[in-house]
């Protein structure tokens, strides 16, 4: 049989063909083409028809349906302003992408205040640190640049001090001195470059 | 075929007597598509029901992209799917025992038996008998398949390639 047979006899054989000559334009394929499409055609003839039966199912299903939308409409209708803005943030709320997206902000948020709140404690921490008794007096001290560590050391073993917190924000400490202590002196040590009572 | 893409007009203004037209029209084609599907008239007809149903709840949205029998072929496939997750049915083409036995020849001349054709159909897995009935039944272009399948054309073209090649070694086996 020819081709210009085959699509007079079939005219989808012109779709078919189309496609089939871009995988390959045998003669063959057309042929089996052809043979397929009578095939599918006698199949279909061969079939029993779906009953009657399935076209007033169908009927009666969209009579159901029709039936159950204005119910559905009415209810939204009566309902107040709340409950329709409740409905709407369910909706909303229930959507994947929105539930993800809070989930990657929360993550951010919870990062981003694990970070400042490290970035607030002291680098270091003295023996002393949160060794606070209550009974003395506080105050907090910078001390100056130049100093050294030993100075510092013996400063505050000489005049029985400790440092209770620190450093904080610009090398500030928080000392604890025992209240009979000349302040006077302590600030004109040489040592300090602020000082300062905390409270 | 536009007279079917008026009749959804029709049908998503309500009118009954344009989705009677349009049953009478498509059901046997829509129901031959299902029934080589699931290969069994009683869910065929279920998923026919439900078919027909969509159409009716769906033309409203039916924008006329495709084709009228391209749109309802796709409510069927979809509810056909559902089908076979329901009862776990899923095949998978790689491994379906039509490609693992016999050569790849053109076998042109098996075609021309049309019984033993038809019954080669039957015994293809559903996906190679689907592509073949829309590719040269319903004579959807590969573009139109790709849009219904959800799967890029060359797949298709693959598909289309395989499920020959399968028809041909399940013909050429059941001669010998």
């Amino acid at each position: 049989m020819g081709n210009e047979h085959n699509k007079e006899k079939h005219p989808l054989m012109a779709t078919s063909s189309e496609g089939l000559k871009e995988d390959n334009g045998s003669e063959i394929q057309e042929q089996e083409t052809f043979y397929l499409q009578r095939a599918f055609e006698e199949m279909e003839k061969e079939i029993s028809l779906p009953s009657e039966e399935i076209f007033e199912r169908i009927c009666n299903r969209i009579v159901i349906e029709e039936q159950e939308r204005p119910v559905k409409e009415n209810v939204k209708k009566t309902q107040g302003p709340c409950t329709r803005l409740f409905e709407w943030l369910r909706g909303l709320f229930s959507s994947p992408g929105l539930a993800w997206g809070l989930c990657g902000a929360q993550a951010i948020v919870f990062v981003f205040a694990f970070l400042v709140l490290n970035s607030g404690k002291p680098s270091f921490e003295t023996m002393t640190y949160g060794q606070n008794s209550g009974h003395n007096q506080v105050f907090n001290v910078i001390f100056k640049k130049n100093v050294k560590f030993g100075d510092v050391v013996s400063f505050l073993q000489k005049h029985h001090m400790k440092i209770i917190n620190g450093p904080l924000g610009k090398d500030l400490f928080v000392i604890e001195i025992e209240k009979e202590k000349d302040l006077e002196r302590i600030k004109k040590s040489g040592i300090l470059e602020f000082m300062g009572q905390a409270y | 075929m536009a007279e079917l893409e008026a009749l959804i007009d029709r049908i998503a203004l309500n009118d009954r007597e344009a989705f009677a037209q349009l049953y009478n029209v498509t059901n046997r084609r829509v129901y031959f598509y299902i029934l080589g599907l699931v290969k069994d008239e009683t869910v065929a007809q279920d998923i026919l029901a439900e078919t027909f149903v969509e159409v009716w709840k769906g033309a409203s949205r039916f924008e006329g992209r495709s084709k009228a029998l391209t749109w309802i072929i796709g409510i069927a496939r979809n509810l056909a799917l559902k089908f076979f997750k329901k009862r776990k049915r899923f095949e998978n083409i790689d491994d379906h025992h039509e490609l693992r036995n016999g050569n790849s020849e053109e076998f042109a001349e098996r075609f021309a038996d049309i019984e033993d054709l038809k019954a080669g159909l039957e015994k293809l897995s559903w996906k190679h008998r689907e592509i073949l009935h829309l590719a040269f039944y319903e004579g959807f272009t590969y573009e139109e398949i790709s849009k219904m399948l959800s799967i890029p054309v060359n797949t298709v073209k693959t598909r289309v390639f395989h499920a020959r090649k399968a028809l041909r070694q399940l013909l050429d086996n059941d001669k010998d």
